[in-house]
């Protein structure tokens, strides 16, 4: 185990070597220009994975704030519509009631005593007539 | 004397028959128009509930197809600086190639500070 260690702890990652030198290690040999991209790949990585969550991020608000005004807008025109509608709704109320409140004025009495003025006359007339034609 | 009573009587029972049709009659077409009135209220009140949703949805649709809009355009905008910002990233990825390329070439202790600074690799 502690030779394990040891060997980890002395391990080597890489060696500098020239062209045509024998390598110290086993692995991969690479150019300046592999090693450069390898480089600067990797920090283009982390560049574009950062703007990629800043793009979610901003998508995420801009649909935030739509989803927002909507119900705000809906809070606002189902409140007018609502107000609205109730006051038509009152009007109507008004009306109707005041027309019930006519209806139910009780004129039964004036009815039958105009009516009952009414055959009196017409029957008084009639017979009136009855007499002054039959005299003659 | 007799003659008087059944004549008065007679006129009284002609008066009660005009009387009751008079007054049915009356009461029953007064009732008819309170009611035709009352529903005429109505109509009337419900066609103007009726206008005031139309406009209400006339209205919501507006609204919605402006915020829409703007929903719209700051996507695009969005969009557009997202795909500035990428081209920005690969030129500068290209750039920092180039000169890393350059720096190992003419400095090749460069690439084991690199290699340590950025990886921390041992040599």
């Amino acid at each position: 185990m502690i030779l394990l260690l040891a060997s980890l702890a002395f391990a080597q990652d890489y060696a500098p070597i020239k062209k045509g030198q024998p390598s110290p290690i086993d692995g991969t040999v690479l150019t300046a220009e592999a090693m450069a991209t390898i480089i600067a790949k990797g920090d283009a990585d982390i560049a574009t994975c950062k703007e990629e969550a800043k793009f979610e991020l901003k998508k995420q608000q801009i649909e935030c704030e739509l989803d927002t005004q909507k119900l705000e807008y809906d809070v606002e025109s189902i409140k007018k519509t609502d107000e609205e509608i109730l006051k038509a709704k009152q009007e109507e109320l008004d009306k109707v009631y005041s027309l019930v409140k006519k209806q139910n004025r009780n004129l039964t009495p004036v009815w039958i005593g105009v009516g009952f003025a009414a055959g009196l006359a017409t029957s008084y007339g009639t017979i009136y007539l009855y007499e002054n034609l039959t005299n003659e | 004397m007799t003659f008087l009573i059944q004549y008065w009587k007679l006129i009284a029972g002609a008066a009660y028959i005009i009387a009751v049709p008079v007054y049915f009659y009356v009461t029953a077409s007064s009732a008819n128009k309170n009611l035709e009135t009352a529903l005429e209220t109505s109509q009337a009140s419900n066609q103007k509930q009726i206008s005031i949703l139309r406009e209400s949805l006339e209205d919501q649709r507006v609204a919605y197809e402006k915020m829409f809009n703007e929903y719209q355009e700051k996507m695009n905008a969005a969009q557009k600086q997202h795909e500035t910002e990428l081209a920005k990233i690969k030129k500068a990825q290209a750039d920092q190639q180039w000169q890393l390329s350059q720096k190992f070439k003419a400095d090749p202790a460069a690439v084991n500070e690199e290699l340590e600074k950025r990886f921390g690799l041992k040599k």
